[in-house]
């Protein structure tokens, strides 16, 4: 098989990102640094990414999935994923590497998944191409991931189009798709922020599940603190492409960083009713990083 | 004083052959000067009603007082009510003309309620929502999704509403400028007598920002707080 091209060392980091930095070119002829000088690693372990739109945490993930956008230009001291350094892959090694090692859920389940083709044969897609299966196993391990992912009656589902499901069935498909040839590392950007409020925690309950039963990694990319608190083991905190703080995902609540503490405080509630919400210092931070 | 006064609304949108009723006997009342909130999952119809209080959907049966005065289905809103009754919605980018400069954007309703000194307005307008007059001749597409929407918000309130239709103004927002948008409603509330109607699906925003609340599941209202 092709996986031989893979030199796979002694495994103690899942990832091991060090100085990352990821430029784009801007119209007047400079470089915009989306993600400057990111350093983190990680092991089988629920890592939580947060802060805002424009923090470079969406730009961080499709980089371990090697689906940055082509004009960005990429370095890094080092960037690896399961013992792999990424920067020396192929353009024809990446659609192998991807699925067997690193998966990646996106936001909407709507635009992710291909709107002409039955959903039975979307999750059996993943299969085709990293294994070679009859028709009939193919078909049998499609309608055994759609059952771990919770889906009722997966073979009448599994005939379906995208358009015909409910946003939560959607992204519950995404989901066995992409588990479905066992990655080592998940990839959830903002994988519930779709989706309605009543189905978030059912649907990240299941995500966090599933990588835990299998030991796998999960990065989960949010913006909702409260989510990666409650789901992640660490967190990190970026603001405007830099790392600022990091911790136990537990500790979120209680971090002295002012954009983080800054960041937690501002959600409305309850509480808040008739009062004004704490806001960013946008220059205090700035002078702090 | 009531303000809104809903009784009996109904509104269907026909697919295919059978009719599919989107709000179905909903009554609600909201006094002058009250916040009050719309909150459900998408598709319980919760934006509808809103459209039909702003005069965007005009296919309903029911009775709607605006203002003491009676609505009629399928009638335009005409005069004063044009003025008194704004809205701001969910996605900033789609409700400003992506190729007009914000001065543009911001005169048009001025104009075309023949008001006059358009250019000190619009300044006036912008400094309430906290924009300096050099943001004037930008577009909507060099703006982030925050400034969108406080221009949006500019907007809305050029032609002194008095019922400020809010449909989810901050969920496509990250927390931190939700909370700077969701300030700026609070503070401009504080300054001046208007009445809003918040539609969202998120209970927390509903909760910080509403004296009162319905929710709506189905096209009905299900509980009231």
């Amino acid at each position: 098989m092709a996986c031989a091209i893979f030199w796979i060392r002694a495994v103690t980091d899942l990832v091991a990102v060090e100085n990352l930095r990821i430029s784009f070119p801007t119209p007047g002829g400079g470089r915009f640094t989306a993600v400057d000088g990111l350093s983190f690693a990680m092991g089988p372990e629920k890592l939580g990414i947060v802060g805002e739109s424009g923090s470079g945490k969406t730009l961080t993930a499709l980089t371990l999935a090697g689906l940055a956008p082509k004009a960005a230009q990429i370095t890094a001291d080092r960037l690896e994923v399961a013992g792999q350094d990424l920067q020396k892959l192929s353009a024809r090694d990446w659609p192998k590497f991807r699925g067997d090692t690193v998966g990646l859920v996106m936001q909407d389940p709507r635009s992710a998944l291909n709107p002409s083709l039955p959903i039975g044969r979307q999750v059996e897609e993943a299969l085709r191409f990293h294994h070679r299966l009859s028709a009939k196993e193919r078909r049998d391990r499609a309608l055994a991931a759609l059952e771990s992912v919770g889906l009722p009656n997966p073979k009448a589902l599994s005939a379906l189009y995208p358009h015909q499901l409910s946003g939560g069935m959607g992204q519950r498909v995404m989901i066995a798709a992409m588990l479905i040839n066992e990655p080592k590392l998940l990839i959830a950007d903002e994988p519930t922020s779709a989706l309605d409020e009543a189905l978030r925690e059912q649907v990240l309950e299941l995500l966090v599940g599933l990588v835990e039963s299998r030991k796998m990694g999960l990065i989960l990319i949010s913006h909702d603190l409260v989510q990666v608190a409650r789901h992640c083991d660490r967190a990190l905190v970026m603001y405007r492409g830099k790392l600022v703080d990091q911790g136990p995902a537990a500790a979120l609540p209680t971090s002295t960083n002012l954009y983080t503490s800054t960041l937690w405080a501002c959600r409305p509630s309850a509480t808040t009713h008739g009062h004004l919400l704490p806001v960013l210092d946008r220059a205090a931070i700035e002078a702090s990083l | 004083m009531n303000i809104v006064d809903v009784a009996g609304l109904n509104v269907s949108f026909r697919r295919g052959r059978e009719d599919i009723r989107v709000v179905d006997d909903v009554s609600l009342t909201v006094a002058e000067g009250e916040t009050f909130g719309l909150i459900g999952a998408s598709g319980s119809g919760k934006s509808t009603v809103l459209r039909v209080l702003a005069g965007l959907n005009l296919e309903w049966s029911g009775a709607i007082g605006l203002f003491g005065e009676a609505l009629t289905p399928r009638r335009r809103f005409e005069g004063e009510l044009r003025r008194r009754v704004q809205m701001v919605f969910q996605h900033p980018y789609g409700s400003l003309h992506p190729s007009h400069s914000i001065r543009g954007i911001l005169s048009e309703p001025l104009i075309v309620h023949r008001r006059p000194d358009v250019a000190r307005r619009v300044t006036e307008a912008l400094a309430q929502v906290g924009f300096g007059p050099e943001i004037a001749d930008r577009k909507p597409h060099q703006l982030s999704g925050g400034q969108r929407q406080r221009i949006a918000i500019a907007r809305a309130l050029l032609l002194d509403p008095d019922l400020l239709l809010l449909d989810e103004p901050t969920s496509a927002l990250d927390t931190s400028v939700q909370a700077e948008i969701l300030n700026l409603l609070t503070t401009i509330k504080q300054a001046r007598p208007i009445t809003y109607i918040l539609v969202s699906h998120d209970r927390d925003v509903i909760a910080h920002m509403c004296d009162r609340q319905v929710e709506m599941r189905a096209g009905r209202i299900v509980a009231a707080a």
